[in-house]
């Protein structure tokens, strides 16, 4: 009997010491968050200053970021390569990998970039068909159709398709494939692609929204660039490939201007024109 | 159901109850400190937290894993490095930070030119600086590099290349692929190489650097003929900063890490100092003799099987990049660790006439630019017998940079100085006598 009421008295406590973590915690990150839109709205006012407008609204409130790597898996390789038939592999050494088959050729670098070249008349595709044919390749290839999927014509009559590529539903900014035809047949694939899922992530103290942004500005100011207003501001990633190390994606924000889009690193706040 | 068994049935609805408001309590209380602003990084909220991060991602300690040789490579990368495109040529030079980022941009396209090199064959100096000319990238390492370490440090272990080499350089071959050029001046020559690296990827990885105006002294004209031909003359002067130096070796517990990483006992009572200061300290057939200047001798005169500094513990022949490796970690723990802002690059690795037998020399770097030590230039010589280190001479200084700028007589003005003396090997180089302020200088060594 004694035990119950003691049970009783425990979880009236712990009910309570609840109750008051939870309204402690809620007023904890409504601080933050007031915080941050003071950093935010102080921000945009300094931009404002220096004659660029911006909408607080589109300014991400994520701050913790991973850096992810990834390994190298051939076996993928190999199956994209499959459009080529039967087709012999050859290591060239420095992870450089080529497939050569009764299609055509692929070749595959270690950074991820690779490039497919069709023989002529080796796959031939229904011009109107072009789109679909191209969005299943793109999902072979783990590209997302719904990241910057665009069609576009050449003087000569290529028809381009592109794609992006997606991780987590976070864009990889500079993995892109392009499929190209002519006359009615493939004849290339070519772009960079991520070559692997993550195999290891590392939590990265990620610099604050307000210095990633004047970080920004000042980059903007030492080039001379000249913008009237940021468009729009994306979290994602890019991946880089040093001589050593393997494919790491790193986090940036995508800053669209009026007039160029730049990355902004979210672990150093290093500022890139993009091409 | 009974009076008992409701009571039976609402007591474990109890504990259960105590249990989840328990678990929920000390989730509020970690999620509360995170938000306290405390230092997220020694909480005992984060670090649990993080510690059931890792364990969901499978992720190790938080250090980036990369490729074996990933520490040896950053401890000898290009001092100098020129991207040429269809725009003309950026370059980095004396900046440890920008030539380290430009490393890190196009090292990958050395990383595959290395793997993929074909057996090289020997080309001009003529046809190396025609290639100079073309689209390309070039690497300066400013010491002699072991080919089969950089491939292997590389990722490619490409057993193609042997010796050594000072510069490389990846450019637009005649075909649709790329070519591997090898310069070795002081060994014998220049060297080109097949690579399965496309034209299109090299001009594509190489097309978004701005020219800087930078030009090797052979391309200038005739007032730039004195100056060795390969000098990189950007349009301003080198800025290079006044060191301040001192002899690190002063304390008890730098001295004690020395002896440790020379497999030394730091507690050793055998050793006594010289009328001069020195202190000496010997083990068994080993001497360590440790001057008030920071210099270091070390010698051991029974070298073999069993002895200690040893680099193979079995019967196994280490190969010439384990030996490199093997004295770089050394000379790392060594001079390396207490060279303030200094860096550590290899001068030179020789083989000595018998098996096992090696000489390395490795010299001080600050911002880009080596450092003349004394007389011989090096901070560190390790000798090798029979596959242990039988002598060693180091020289321990520690470097600062001031906010004074070294007054560095353009490349112009040098290059007319230097035509009256003769042909000469010039080098930008901090020069270090040992006094607390080290300055720099062209070095000239007349060859005439």
């Amino acid at each position: 009997m004694e035990w119950s009421k003691l049970k009783t008295i425990i979880i009236l406590i712990l009910a309570v010491s609840n109750v008051f973590l939870a309204g402690l915690l809620i007023s904890r990150a409504a601080a933050r968050d007031a915080s941050q839109q003071a950093a935010i709205d102080r921000t945009v006012a300094v931009f404002e200053k220096n004659g660029i407008r911006m909408d607080s609204e589109i300014i991400p409130k994520v701050l913790t970021y991973k850096t992810l790597q990834l390994e190298r898996n051939r076996n993928r390789e190999q199956e994209i390569a499959s459009v080529l038939g039967r087709s012999s592999y050859s290591d060239q050494g420095g992870g450089i990998s080529i497939y050569s088959g009764e299609n055509g050729t692929a070749l595959f670098r270690g950074n991820g970039e690779f490039e497919i070249l069709m023989n002529d008349g080796a796959i031939p595709v229904d011009p109107d068909s072009y789109k679909e044919y191209a969005s299943e390749l793109f999902a072979r290839m783990g590209f997302d159709t719904k990241e910057g999927f665009s069609l576009s014509e050449e003087e000569d009559g290529t028809v381009a398709v592109s794609s992006g590529q997606t991780l987590d539903g976070s864009p990889v900014f500079n993995c892109r494939a392009i499929v190209s035809f002519l006359d009615g047949q493939l004849i290339s694939v070519a772009g960079r692609r991520l070559t692997s899922d993550p195999v290891s992530s590392e939590e990265a103290e990620s610099i604050s929204v307000e210095t990633a942004l004047v970080r920004f500005l000042n980059y903007l100011n030492e080039q001379g660039d000249v913008c009237n207003r940021i468009e729009t501001i994306t979290p994602g990633y890019t991946a880089q490939a040093t001589a050593v190390d393997p494919v790491r994606l790193v986090p940036v924000w995508k800053i669209v201007t009026d007039t160029g889009a730049y990355y902004v690193s979210c672990e150093t706040g290093a500022v890139e024109k993009t091409e | 159901m009974g009076a008992s068994d409701r009571k039976r049935c609402v007591e474990k609805w109890k504990t259960a109850a105590i249990v989840l408001l328990a678990l929920s309590s000390v989730y509020l209380t970690l999620q509360v400190q995170l938000y306290t602003g405390g230092n997220k990084e020694t909480s005992a909220a984060a670090w649990i937290l993080s510690l059931a991060g890792r364990i969901g991602t499978g992720s190790d300690s938080g250090e980036s894993s990369g490729a074996a040789g990933t520490g040896f490579l950053s401890g000898i990368s290009a001092v100098r490095i020129a991207v040429k495109n269809e725009n003309g040529r950026y370059a980095v030079q004396y900046d440890t930070q920008e030539t380290g980022e430009l490393f890190d941009a196009v090292g990958n396209l050395l990383g595959e030119a290395v793997g993929s090199a074909g057996t090289p064959e020997a080309v001009s100096a003529e046809q190396w600086r025609s290639a100079l000319g073309r689209v390309g990238v070039y690497f300066d390492f400013l010491g002699r590099i072991p080919l089969s370490a950089l491939s292997q440090w590389l990722g490619a272990d490409n057993a193609a290349l042997e010796g050594s080499a000072r510069r490389i350089l990846l450019a637009l071959g005649d075909e649709n692929t790329a070519t591997l050029y090898i310069a070795d001046e002081a060994g014998g020559g220049y060297y080109a190489c097949s690579t399965a690296v496309t034209a299109a990827s090299l001009t594509a990885d190489l097309s978004g650097y701005l020219p800087n105006g930078a030009s090797f002294a052979f391309e200038l004209g005739e007032e730039y003929v004195g100056l060795p031909p390969y000098t990189m003359v950007l349009p301003d002067a080198p800025l290079l900063h006044v060191l301040s130096a001192v002899n690190p070796m002063s304390d008890e517990s730098d001295k004690e890490t020395l002896l440790k990483a020379l497999d030394f006992n730091p507690h050793t009572n055998s050793r006594y100092p010289e009328a001069n200061g020195t202190e000496v300290i010997i083990e068994s057939l080993r001497t360590l003799r440790i001057g008030t200047d920071g210099t270091v001798q070390y010698h051991n005169s029974g070298v073999g099987e069993g002895s200690k500094l040893r680099i193979t513990e079995d019967n196994d022949t280490p190969t010439e990049t384990e030996v490199l490796e093997y004295v770089l970690s050394l000379a790392q723990e060594t001079v390396g660790s207490l060279a303030g802002e200094g860096k550590l690059y290899l001068i030179d690795l020789e083989p000595g006439g018998e098996t096992g037998s090696y000489t390395l020399r490795l010299g001080y770097l600050v911002n880009g630019a080596g450092v003349y030590l004394y007389k011989d230039g090096y901070a560190a010589e390790f000798v090798i017998r029979s596959w242990t280190v039988s002598d060693a001479t180091l020289y321990f200084r520690s470097y600062t940079a001031t906010e004074t700028a070294s007054a560095v007589l353009p490349e112009r003005q040098t290059a007319a100085a230097v035509a009256a003396v003769g042909e000469s090997d010039l080098a930008l180089s901090y020069i270090d006598g040992g006094g607390t302020e080290v300055k720099a200088g062209w070095i000239v060594k007349s060859q005439s």
